[in-house]
């Protein structure tokens, strides 16, 4: 058996153990092996570039963070994915990818060793500063909360076993389809290139178009990888409900999120009490991923989280099988404080609410 | 997207007119003009320093001229990027061995020849699943005796087997015209007889333009001779009048 061969077989034995091993384990490894799944795709894109054309991009996740995103904006903005249409979205995702990578690939392939690194650096950059600035879009730093996995196919994804099966189906076939890419004719032209350029040039190749046309491809299994990426996981509405028998309410959500931001103060200390001057300060610092969303606290420790606007419909929600009458969130205003949009000098100075300053007599 | 001009209905494969490089106060090539039919072998000698490599780079389109044209059979050619001009039957080796160390020889010889087809762009199937240029490959190797080695990675071979390689990837190119920069470079006498020999069984149809200081190779492949000094043809003319010519020897020995 050759080394090639040998490698091949110890990769798809690993993999199978993988398939197999996983489901059986916790809802932890379950979800944290799906996400490894998912960002390995983007890790073999890469390689392509990096690898096999020896191109170093420092902004490849700007792809993954297009594929997420347009992901969690149609489920959440424009209720589009959450069906068989999922499909289309992964399409959508990697030809979004692939328009970024043709677009960034004109002014980055303008350059090549260190530069191309810094250019493509910069352009990453400039896809998370819109990501993290275009707060009506993205959600800026708290992102959007997704909160249901779609039905692919009539596959129910929000079982995580069966959400894990299809980001391993997806990363095996890329993993295929890679294998048979970096054989093939413009494959192994992309090895030649990263060996010598010149003499490429000198071969008949037109290097820059297939370096372009690298970055392209791997920009839209970057788009690819942020797709699976993006659907998180709502498993606390299951199991309290399977346990408990009823849904969570505003108290059992505060009672746990209470009981999670002290677990986690404890987790700091090591299980050892520091004291309650120590103790308030180190959960006023906390920024914790509630159930109820992103929260933190301000400088004057009252809650800095997400006010959700909802509406009463009867639908299937967090991926039970009969429509029922569920709170759904219709709009989300991320991270407001207890000042929001008020500037927090002008509204100290005004007098407590009574029935002589009514809260909105002001109200722009 | 392939141009194949064989037939040149009597035009040169390969023709410079008044072909000149200045590199900011260097003038490194000034009007040089030739003219190259198909079949012909012939050398550009001179001194070091003589403008005879940045005149190859002019030809092959690593540099771009600051004057004059570069045609190929009748064709204006001097804006064509490297890769077209590959295209239409240019081929070149390099003084300093151009070849891909870390691949095997027949990786090499198979990179070079799907240069010149549009399958280079075929992403779907394995290049070893192309049957005619594996033969093709092979074909190549077993004239040039490096059949044997072919699975051997080209850093391990020795300086004299990788300078016929970088020849045998020339041709891989199939080429109309080949231009050999210094194909003898660091080779043995003995090496050299043997790259005379190698050059001298090469397909008559495929014009040869060589660099080259060895007079072994010189006087046995080479049928005219130009001789650059400062970057100007001062000379040019049969090999036997070349090689008796006062001129040319007061170039080489430093009285020109």
């Amino acid at each position: 058996m050759t080394s090639v061969q040998s490698k091949v077989v110890a990769v798809v034995a690993v993999l199978a153990a993988v398939a197999v091993v996983v489901p059986h384990t916790g809802s932890f490894v379950i979800l944290l092996t799906t996400r490894a799944l998912a960002f390995s795709i983007l890790v073999m894109s890469v390689d392509i570039l990096l690898g096999f054309t020896g191109l170093a991009s420092m902004g490849q996740a700007a792809y993954l963070g297009i594929g997420a995103y347009l992901t969690a904006i149609l489920a959440t903005r424009y209720h589009f994915g959450l069906g068989d249409d999922f499909w289309l979205v992964i399409v959508l995702a990697m030809l979004c990818g692939a328009v970024l990578a043709a677009f960034f690939g004109l002014f980055a392939m303008r350059a090549s060793g260190v530069y191309f690194l810094m250019i493509t650096l910069a352009l990453g950059q400039c896809v998370w500063g819109l990501a993290y600035r275009w707060n009506s879009l993205t959600g800026g730093d708290n992102g959007i909360n997704l909160s249901q996995r779609p039905r692919f196919f009539g596959i129910d994804l929000a079982n995580e076993v069966t959400f894990f099966y299809l980001v391993f189906a997806i990363f095996a076939a890329s993993l295929l389809v890679m294998y048979v890419f970096v054989r093939s004719p413009f494959g192994r032209s992309l090895v030649g290139i990263r060996e010598r350029e010149l003499r490429m040039k000198i071969l008949g190749y037109n290097t820059w178009l297939h370096k372009y046309i690298a970055f392209i491809i791997a920009g839209a299994f970057g788009g690819l990888s942020g797709v699976l990426w993006a659907p998180a996981n709502e498993a606390v509405v299951k199991s309290y409900r399977s346990k408990y028998g009823k849904v969570p309410s505003y108290f059992s959500e505060s009672n746990y999120t209470t009981a999670m931001m002290i677990d986690d103060v404890m987790k700091q200390t090591g299980g050892k009490w520091p004291g309650a001057e120590a103790f308030i300060a180190k959960m006023a610092a906390l920024h914790v991923d509630a159930p109820r969303g992103p929260l933190s606290f301000d400088d004057m420790r009252n809650v800095v989280q997400n006010v959700y606007i909802k509406k009463v419909e009867k639908t299937k929600l967090f991926g039970y099988d009969k429509p029922e009458l569920w709170d759904v969130v219709i709009k989300t205003y991320p991270n407001v404080s207890q000042f929001w949009t008020y500037g927090k000098d002008a509204f100290l100075k005004q007098p407590v609410y009574s029935r002589d300053f009514p809260p909105c007599k002001f109200c722009e | 997207m392939s141009e194949q001009p064989r037939t040149g209905g009597g035009q040169p494969v390969l023709e410079l007119r008044g072909l000149s490089k200045t590199f900011g106060g260097l003038r490194a090539v000034r009007g040089v003009s030739l003219a190259i039919m198909p079949g012909d072998r012939k050398a550009i000698i001179g001194p070091n320093g003589a403008g005879k490599t940045t005149l190859f780079n002019l030809i092959s389109g690593i540099f771009p001229a600051s004057s004059g044209q570069v045609l190929m059979y009748g064709r204006d050619v001097t804006s064509w990027p490297s890769h077209r001009r590959t295209a239409f039957g240019m081929a070149r080796t390099f003084q300093v061995t151009s070849l891909f160390p870390k691949l095997t020889v027949l990786d090499n010889v198979l990179l070079a020849i799907k240069g010149r087809r549009t399958s280079k762009f075929v992403m779907w199937r394995p290049l070893s699943t192309y049957r005619d240029v594996y033969d093709k490959a092979r074909h190549l190797l077993h004239g040039a005796a490096f059949l044997d080695r072919a699975n051997t990675e080209v850093r391990y071979l020795s300086h004299g087997e990788q300078r016929q390689l970088e020849i045998v990837v020339g041709l891989a190119s199939d080429p109309d015209i080949l231009l050999l920069d210094e194909p003898a470079a660091g080779l043995s006498s003995g090496e050299s007889a043997e790259m005379a020999r190698f050059l001298q069984k090469l397909d008559r149809r495929t014009a040869l333009l060589l660099i080259e200081h060895d007079m072994d190779i010189l006087f046995d492949v080479a049928s005219d001779i130009a001789v650059l000094h400062f970057g100007e043809v001062v000379e040019s003319g049969p090999a036997e009048r070349i090689r008796s010519s006062t001129k040319v020897q007061e170039i080489y020995l430093g009285t020109g």
